[in-house]
């Protein structure tokens, strides 16, 4: 099954369109595939990096590194990001994270 | 008769010298940079800016880096001076693109994008984790600049993710360039 995820903002929805596990150590956020990095990417890192982060230490171990997360758009500031964000960590986690191209099961 | 002068304390004549200090300084950078620049005057102040404010775009200082070799000299000499690290062309024997770039207390390396193969990530380590540089140069044999403004570090390590046939990366890359980091 997969699950296609989109964060509420003030602008419109914004879909988590994929998470990597990359070499680079600090996770970021980038805009559509791009080398544009979101600013909320520090608070993402984080929201992810052990020992404040959840995902890591939840949903961990992973191999060295950080998370890439591709957003369709921009994400502003406010933590009401940090739920979606988490729920797609643990369906990418489950291999069940939609891709942009993916025909999704459901919608959060 | 004589007139008795009082001579200023310990601290007043070291706060004097920090003034006069200030404004030899000052009137260095206001200076116009001696070359023959097409009639423009190019202040070090300008150059200074160009270098520590990576953000900054100044078109008319870049035509005339364009064009002008010692002019290109004089701020590569200058970004020398104001920079905290400095990682040396590598030896002769060098060729093709580096995989890190040392330096006493920094390392720059870089990391392919698993999810995006045409871009890549430079990864720059601090050993100072209380540093917090803004600005990167870079100069080619030709002393030509590229410039980065950089984020800020965490626990001393600097991530930015750059397109992978950018000319900066090629530059970084290139065992034959000198990198500046400020600090």
């Amino acid at each position: 099954m997969k699950v296609r995820v989109y964060v509420a903002t003030t602008r419109g929805p914004v879909q988590i369109e994929r998470i990597t596990r990359e070499a680079a150590p600090i996770s970021q956020i980038c805009l559509r595939r791009t080398t544009s990095v979101l600013p909320i990417s520090t608070d993402y890192d984080y929201f992810v990096r052990q020992p404040s982060g959840v995902i890591e230490r939840i949903l961990g171990p992973f191999e060295p590194g950080g998370f890439r997360l591709d957003a369709s758009d921009e994400i502003g500031d406010g933590d009401s990001w940090q739920l979606p964000v988490f729920i797609a960590h643990a369906l990418h986690h489950e291999g069940c994270l939609a891709g942009p191209d993916e025909v999704p099961d459901k919608v959060l | 008769m004589s007139e008795r002068i009082q001579l200023p304390d310990d601290y007043t004549l070291k706060v004097a010298e920090q003034v006069f200090n200030a404004l030899v300084s000052e009137a260095t950078l206001s200076a116009s940079v001696d070359h023959s620049d097409g009639g423009k005057h190019l202040s070090f102040r300008r150059l200074y800016r160009y270098v520590t404010d990576a953000r900054s775009e100044d078109a008319e200082l870049e035509a005339a880096l364009s064009e002008n070799a010692a002019l290109r000299a004089d701020l590569r000499r200058l970004t020398a001076k104001v920079s905290s690290y400095q990682i040396s062309e590598l030896a002769a024997a060098a060729s093709g693109l580096v995989a890190q770039r040392v330096a006493p207390g920094c390392r720059i390396r870089f990391e392919p994008s698993r999810a995006e193969v045409a871009q890549t990530y430079v990864i720059i380590s601090l050993d100072d984790l209380g540093r917090h540089p803004r600005w990167l140069a870079v100069f080619v044999d030709d002393d030509r600049c590229r410039r980065l403004a950089l984020p800020e570090p965490r626990e001393g390590l600097i991530q930015l993710l750059v397109d992978s046939d950018s000319d900066i990366l090629a530059a970084l890359r290139n065992p034959k360039s000198e990198i500046f980091i400020d600090g």
